[in-house]
């Protein structure tokens, strides 16, 4: 069923007494997710986040296990999350098809129990962009849509006031048989119109952001010059890699005594002088020319041939952020599109 | 000097080998503050902009190449052309910093003074364009002496005037004309700058709130540092070959050694975490500090970290009557004592 | 200053006791301590002693670290002004934790659980009171949670 809801602070009341709910928020500092909590909720003029959803799957940090001395030497706690359900109300589409490509890294060979149980409880109400919301958008030239339904369980587009939700996936529509939201007055079935007002609204964003490249088809060269020019600015912080919505790389770290301690896992960044530094001194990547071509090459290369999909999700938060303006847009202009095959 | 004739200047000194690089600010793709240029070549020279838009610390590349210098183990010896270097007078007061901490010789350095009258707090800017522009699209962004605008059809529509861009916290600029420069650019800024005791007005109107108000606004603000480290790599007086706070450099070189080494801190993101980080680093950087802002602005996060850091030049300036970066042959303030310092925080 | 003779010092084992850590200058306040012990001076025994050679080798991230690491509260003490081993380790140090007690009062971090003093080798009452007045301040401020990220008391 399609649903209409007119009353988006009553429909969000509602969910929040079943799930944690996340919503967007707007600080002096720019628009982030934050817990729900007092019920503000204002949607007027917001763009995109700040930082990304993604530390509510893969939180920046988190404590892997604890160990204290016992009398039967070190015992061990695995510290799973708990199982708190929780919904991501307003992620954009380029975030929740970022969802995807995480998904990819921790649960297709390995499970990642710590991530898996987020993700289980964890539902995606993904919000439609009227066109480019951020200052730095491009997911159409990474092959998505601002429109698309990509790791979305419900689809919300902003309509006549209220928002039209669609269901995309099974647990999306189970949402609206939770207790508390079964017969609420806060949703209803969205009328024939509405509906069509919804698609009319996604397909002029699509079409106002019809793309200029195809990324996917640009062919790094390895030895360019831009690489050495660009990464002469760079500075090694990890704002590029920490705001990137499918960054997923960590660090696993101990902290404590023989007699009590824990391992915590935190956001690590190939863009760290040391991320590469191996045990016998030698690090491959001494130099930031190398660690930004490692970027790149993952984001538009290495994650593609792997998994058919870029890992860039094209939400311009790495260029928006960067304190000295590399934007990765301008580095990849630098290289022509593949040679098609002569056919 | 012109901006033009210094353009043609620098050009010349590359094309006849005289300078290593030129480091300064150009157009980029971001129109709310420039980006660096670091070029050899001659003809790049051209692209230097000297507008209150370029705001970044550029000493910075000066700490960089000297941690990149260490790192090859090169030979003392050798001897380096000079790097020219566009400076806005508190970034003149942090090549003092780096001069009094012996990094580099002042002989390296082709200085360009840059004269400043106030630079574009580029978050400020960002916000009023999304909450004014009627298209968003950053390209039809126009921000001039006048202020902000939005490109229509081929005519400027203001969106703000330059009061509301302009960088507040800059008002206690103690220094806008570079203190010393091989060639300045135009005329030098001829307002007295604030006194030297009227100074500090953000972090007293601080110190008004209470300590549970203080300690509820900062506990708060350290619980969002996601520790990108952006503020630690955009100082200049940040040159520590490995950080202690950070584990994000490459020293020492053999994993042994690192993992024997005694970290300060670790990544965890707590705020009491958090929060130390900040304390620890605000004090390796007392009378070294001098005030830019890039911490606060580089923070993705927008934690007001050039209020925590003023607390501290505050103190020292109380306490000691010293300024960072004055004086390029003063000793750094945390390496002498006096006899009579202040001992009223200790007990009796 | 308050009399550690009036201040009883005995432990009780069910009640939460304050974690001490005092940094102590191996020629001046370490001896004052000892003096403090030899004389048989009671002070309570919530202070943990650490003794670094000079109170100019201590480092502010030393203080900070202690209070991460869950104590209460940090006394530093070093040879009076003049008296300093080292001649000038201790002029230093109090450049040092002048910023540092600044800094606790900027951020709002609990300022009296911090204490920093001048003590001589001859001064095993003083140590004894300076201890004593540290311990029921802290006493009285509970558990540290600013640093310690604890939400309360634990073991």
């Amino acid at each position: 069923m399609t649903r209409y809801i007119e009353n988006l602070k009553q429909f969000l009341n509602e969910v929040a007494e079943g799930y944690r709910l996340l919503v967007p928020r707007e600080r002096t500092e720019g628009w982030f997710f934050e817990p729900y909590g007092d019920g503000q909720v204002q949607l007027e003029g917001y763009p995109n986040t700040v930082s990304s959803p993604k530390e509510y799957l893969f939180p920046q940090t988190e404590t892997l296990y604890q160990y204290h001395g016992g009398e039967a030497g070190l015992e061990y706690e695995n510290r799973i999350p708990e199982q708190t359900r929780q919904v991501i109300f307003g992620a954009r589409p380029c975030d929740c098809a970022a969802v995807t490509r995480l998904d990819k890294v921790f649960l297709e060979d390995d499970k990642d129990p710590y991530y898996a149980l987020r993700r289980e409880n964890t539902l995606m109400i993904g919000l439609v962009c009227p066109g480019a919301v951020g200052p730095n958008c491009f997911c159409t030239e990474v092959g998505l849509s601002p429109a698309g339904s990509e790791g979305m369980d419900l689809r919300a587009t902003e309509v006549g006031g209220g928002l039209v939700i669609e269901e995309i996936s099974d647990q999306g529509a189970a949402l609206f048989d939770s207790s508390s939201l079964k017969n609420s007055k806060s949703w209803r079935e969205a009328s024939e119109e509405e509906a069509a007002e919804a698609r009319r609204v996604q397909e002029k964003a699509i079409r106002d952001m019809a793309p200029a490249r195809n990324l996917a088809e640009v062919e790094l060269e390895f030895d360019a010059p831009v690489w050495a020019r660009e990464a002469e600015y760079c500075i090694g912080c990890g704002i590029c890699s920490f705001l990137c919505p499918t960054c997923h790389c960590f660090t696993i770290e101990h902290s404590g005594s023989k007699k009590k301690g824990k391992a915590i896992r935190t956001w690590d960044t190939c863009q760290f002088q040391d991320y590469s530094l191996e045990a016998s001194g030698f690090n491959p990547r001494p130099d930031r020319v190398q660690r930004l071509k490692q970027r790149l090459y993952h984001k538009f290369k290495y994650f593609n041939d792997r998994y058919g999909m870029l890992l860039c999700i094209g939400c311009g938060r790495c260029v928006s952020s960067c304190p000295v303006n590399i934007d990765i847009r301008k580095i990849l202009a630098a290289f022509e599109r593949k040679k098609s095959v002569a056919s | 000097m012109q901006p033009d004739e210094i353009k043609k200047l620098l050009a010349e000194k590359l094309s006849k080998g005289e300078l290593r690089a030129v480091i300064g600010y150009r157009r980029g793709t971001n129109p709310f503050f420039r980006r660096p240029l670091i070029t050899s070549a001659p003809e790049e020279v051209e692209e230097l902009d000297f507008s209150p838009l370029g705001v970044e610390n550029l000493c910075n590349y000066i700490t960089i190449e000297v941690r990149k210098r260490r790192n090859r183990r090169h030979d003392p010896e050798e001897q380096y052309k000079p790097t020219a270097l566009v400076v806005r007078g508190c970034h003149s007061r942090a090549l003092n910093v780096l001069l009094q901490e012996k990094l580099i010789p002042r002989e390296e350095l082709f200085v360009v003074g840059l004269p400043c009258r106030g630079v574009v707090d580029p978050r400020k800017a960002q916000a009023l364009w999304h909450s004014r522009a009627e298209n968003r699209d950053q390209r039809n962004v126009v921000i001039d002496e006048q202020g902000l605008f939005e490109l229509k059809n081929g005519e400027r529509v203001q969106l703000a005037k330059y009061e509301e861009i302009s960088d507040q916290r800059h008002d206690h600029c103690r220094t806008p004309n570079p203190l010393s420069y091989d060639v300045m650019v135009g005329e030098p800024v001829a307002d007295e700058p604030v006194e030297a005791e009227k100074q500090f007005s953000d972090v007293e109107q601080f110190l008004q709130k209470t300590p549970e108000e203080r300690w509820s606004f900062w506990s708060e603000q350290f619980s969002r540092c996601i520790r990108c480290y952006a503020c630690k790599n955009i100082c200049p007086a940040c040159s520590c070959q490995e950080c202690s706070l950070a584990k994000d450099t490459e020293q020492p070189v053999d994993a042994d050694a690192k993992v024997r080494k005694t970290f300060w801190l670790s990544k965890e993101t707590d705020t009491a975490d958090n929060a130390s980080y900040h304390i620890n680093r605000a004090l390796h950087l007392a009378g070294r500090c001098v005030s830019c802002g890039e911490c606060e602005r580089a923070c993705p996060m927008g934690i007001p970290l050039l209020l925590l850091y003023r607390s501290l030049a505050k103190q020292v300036f109380d306490d000691y009557h010293y300024e960072a970066g004055m004086d390029p042959e003063a000793k750094p303030i945390m390496t002498r004592f006096n006899a009579e310092d202040r001992e009223d925080f200790m007990e009796e | 200053m308050t009399d550690p003779q009036a201040i009883s010092t005995k432990v009780d084992e069910h009640q939460w006791q304050p974690k001490i850590i005092a940094f102590l200058c191996n020629w001046c306040s370490y001896a004052g301590a000892d003096l403090a012990g030899v004389s048989r001076l009671q002070y309570p025994s919530t202070v943990r002693v650490i003794r670094v050679m000079c109170s100019g080798r201590m480092n502010p991230s030393f203080v900070i670290r202690a209070f991460q690491d869950g104590a209460d509260g940090v006394m530093v003490a070093g040879c009076h002004p003049g008296d300093c081993h080292y001649i000038q380790g201790n002029l230093y140090a109090r450049r040092r934790y002048a910023l540092l007690a600044g800094v606790f009062d900027f951020l709002g971090i609990e300022r009296d659980r911090f204490l920093m003093s001048w003590v001589s080798a001859s001064e095993g009452g003083r140590f004894a009171g300076l201890v004593t007045e540290l311990t029921e301040r802290v006493r009285a401020l509970g558990p540290q949670t600013q640093l310690s990220g604890r939400k309360h008391a634990t073991g």
